[in-house]
């Protein structure tokens, strides 16, 4: 056990180290950096246009004055008449001004803007003139405030949209579907990259070792299985720490640009359920698991670290189809998909896929997710097999005829 | 004390090791010798469990060698490995405790074992830095920093310069001293000779000579003869039972068809008195080598 740590301890101090897991862990921070960048540059070119607003009427234009509160615009408050107005809109210090003209209870605005100048809102404009002259004609009519709110409350109004499996309706609300989808392809296109960029860091790791003939001093010290379980416990830590810079840099990604991206504005994050997290969770954990603990067998096959690529193509071009696949599962649900669905290797992006959108019962889910955790012991046991057979052996023998030769 | 008993080891059709037996007692070193492909280093493996015998058994100190018996091994295989990208502490520390010394132990040891081989570089170089020389001292020290008790260094001596040679040789008798088992092999029968207290030699998996090194060599009688006097090539040729003459430094080498011819060469060669040398001997390990390899060691 102790020896366990010392290997596992190892596989983690070194790949710290390297520059392609920094590179791999500070993708997340340099997306989200490009992106809040991005962002603020546009914030920033976006300045609020300056307006002035002139009236007859004194505390008509106070008030409108003071609604200006999500400050869509800017007004110059010293420009009280048309003539000054229109003496800073040619000088080019205003891009408009607004007239309002009260006439007993009749109110009209007239805005005039410059066509070179920044553009106003102006259905803001109008819907705080509109609001104030509802206040004012209500306290004509002697109405009180909550009587105002019961006249103007909108009618109820809710879409919901239903889907059908086994001749039963299962209700969803309308956001959750897009939510869920959304979900699932974040997930799918994570399990993807996590996928690639750790097995082939792992099967480079062992292949790296045998190479450089270090692996015959390391088996003579620590017996091969327990190697070869410290080595994807090693992986697993660094996987961990990159998911939790990637969940960090997501979480606050979601907070920063909910404030500034109108989609997701739209998204009520309140509306995810927690089975549908844990689910696509469980398939995330399990599907790296099986392609990293494959990886690391693959790797002990190869003679030299030259020759990792090939070794691990075959399994990275599964998880390729696999993800190609749950962008069909989004859209369609034939038997293919079906089956995929419950295949280890595809599993795991298409199950999440069709269960998330809603294809699939959770009963489905969680057999597909029983077939991929037997699979993954499966697994376990013949890459430790093979670990253990090839890890000293540097023949030049094809490797697919290697898996297949039992000894 | 390491006993290996009646080891057999084939792969497909190819029998690597055949009945293998041998013993080494703590303090005791076992040269191991053989062409390329005699089965020495297939012998370590199954020494070290690292491979599965066919047949036979490896006990250490009485008991069936397995992996739990791992930590007081120091092995150096034939293939050198290091993380090039290590410093030369991480790496000998790294390799240490995966046979369970401490780190701060081998950290405390490591200036003395520098020292003793003349490392040239400091503990924070990285292996990628160092000569090939210095890069296979490291090695050398990271299989031996943790004073193993059971050694076997497979091919310790193959690109070292006479100096590093002797520095190596200086502490395969140190760790003898503290009372290790020591097995290794070369294919330089000088420095088998000079260090090993019995020898192994392998052809083509079979065991060809096995026992102490002096009475390996004496077995073989003192058929050698090395002479200096006034005696020609002509006159020595013309002995009845020299079977061969050649030039050896300001004399020459005798070959004897049994030890009893060397009487007669000596009162030859000093009847007229005084002569510089006559050595009797038996034949060099790599004569025998030679001779039971059917060709030449090189």
């Amino acid at each position: 056990m102790n020896k366990f740590w010392v290997v596992c301890k190892q596989v983690i101090r070194k790949n710290i180290k390297s520059p392609t897991y920094i590179v791999l862990l500070l993708m997340p921070v340099i997306l989200l950096g490009t992106i809040v960048g991005i962002a603020a540059i546009k914030n920033h070119t976006s300045e609020t246009p300056q307006i002035a607003i002139v009236s007859n009427n004194a505390p008509l234009r106070s008030a409108l004055l003071k609604s200006n509160t999500k400050k869509a615009y800017n007004v110059s408050k010293s420009i009280t008449t048309k003539k000054a107005a229109e003496t800073s809109l040619a000088k080019e210090k205003l891009d408009g001004y607004l007239t309002v003209a009260v006439k007993g209870s009749q109110v009209s605005a007239i805005y005039k803007s410059r066509t070179n100048g920044k553009t106003v809102d102006t259905t803001s404009l109008q819907n705080s003139l509109n609001s104030l002259k509802m206040q004012q004609t209500a306290a004509q009519l002697g109405l009180s405030a909550k009587q105002l709110a019961t006249l103007f409350a909108p009618a109820n109004f809710k879409t919901q949209s239903v889907s059908y499996t086994n001749g039963k309706e299962t209700a969803q609300k309308n956001n959750q579907q897009t939510i869920n989808s959304i979900l699932a392809m974040v997930v799918t296109i994570l399990i993807y990259i996590f996928m690639v960029s750790y097995a082939s860091l792992i099967a480079q790791e062992v292949a790296t070792e045998k190479g450089s003939r270090i692996m015959e001093i390391l088996v003579s010290s620590v017996s091969p299985q327990i190697q070869f379980f410290a080595k994807v416990t090693g992986m697993f830590v660094l996987i961990l720490l990159q998911v939790l810079v990637t969940a960090i840099c997501g979480v606050f990604g979601l907070k920063y640009l909910s404030g500034n991206v109108q989609f997701l504005k739209d998204l009520d994050l309140s509306h995810v359920q927690p089975n549908i997290i844990i689910i696509l969770v469980l398939f995330f954990i399990l599907g790296i698991t099986l392609y990293t603990i494959l990886a690391a067998g693959l790797g002990a096959l190869v003679s030299r670290s030259d020759q990792v690529s090939q070794a691990v193509s075959p399994l990275t071009m599964v998880g390729l189809a696999a993800y190609g696949a749950s962008f069909v599962a989004m859209n369609s649900n034939t038997v293919l998909i079906k089956i995929g669905s419950f295949i280890p290797f595809l599993s795991q992006s298409i199950m999440s896929v069709r269960y998330a959108v809603g294809n699939a019962t959770i009963m489905d889910a969680i057999i597909s997710l029983v077939i991929l955790a037997v699979s993954i012991v499966l697994v376990t046991w013949f890459t430790t097999r093979l670990y253990a057979n090839h890890v000293l052996d540097y023949s030049d023998q094809k490797i697919w005829k290697r898996i297949l030769k039992r000894n | 004390m390491l006993q290996v008993k009646n080891l057999n080891k084939s792969f497909g059709q190819m029998q690597a090791v055949v009945d293998e037996s041998f013993t080494v007692n703590d303090g005791e070193i076992l040269g191991l010798i053989g062409q390329n492909g005699a089965g020495k280093t297939t012998t370590f493996r199954m020494i070290l469990d690292l491979l599965k015998p066919d047949s036979g058994s490896v006990f250490w100190n009485g008991h069936p060698f397995t992996r739990k018996d791992q930590d007081i091994v120091g092995f150096l295989p034939e293939e050198r490995g290091l993380y090039l990208k290590m410093t030369v502490e991480e790496q000998v520390i790294y390799f240490a405790e995966l046979r369970g010394q401490k780190p701060a132990v081998t950290k405390q040891k490591l200036n003395d074992w520098m020292q003793r081989f003349a490392v040239k570089g400091k503990r924070t170089d990285k292996i990628k830095d160092l000569s090939k020389g210095n890069q296979q001292k490291v090695q050398l020290i990271a299989t031996l920093i943790h004073d193993p008790k059971l050694v076997i260094l497979d091919e310790p001596f193959s690109g070292l310069d006479p100096v590093n040679a002797s520095l190596l040789e200086d502490g395969i008798e140190r760790l003898k001293a503290q009372g290790s088992a020591i097995i290794f092999s070369s294919h330089d029968m000088g420095n088998v000779e000079k260090i090993s207290d019995k020898l192994l030699m392998l052809r083509q998996g079979e065991t060809v000579l096995n026992g102490v090194t002096n009475e390996i060599r004496e077995s073989f009688g003192d058929t050698r003869i090395f002479l200096q006097s006034p005696l020609t090539e002509t006159d020595l040729l013309a002995i009845d039972g020299v079977t061969d003459v050649k030039k050896y430094q300001a004399g020459f080498e005798l070959q004897l068809a049994n030890p009893e011819v060397g009487k007669t060469v000596f009162a030859q060669a000093t009847k007229n008195g005084y002569i510089r040398e006559f050595s009797q001997q038996p034949p060099s390990l790599d004569e025998i080598f030679r001779m039971k390899a059917g060709v030449s060691n090189e």
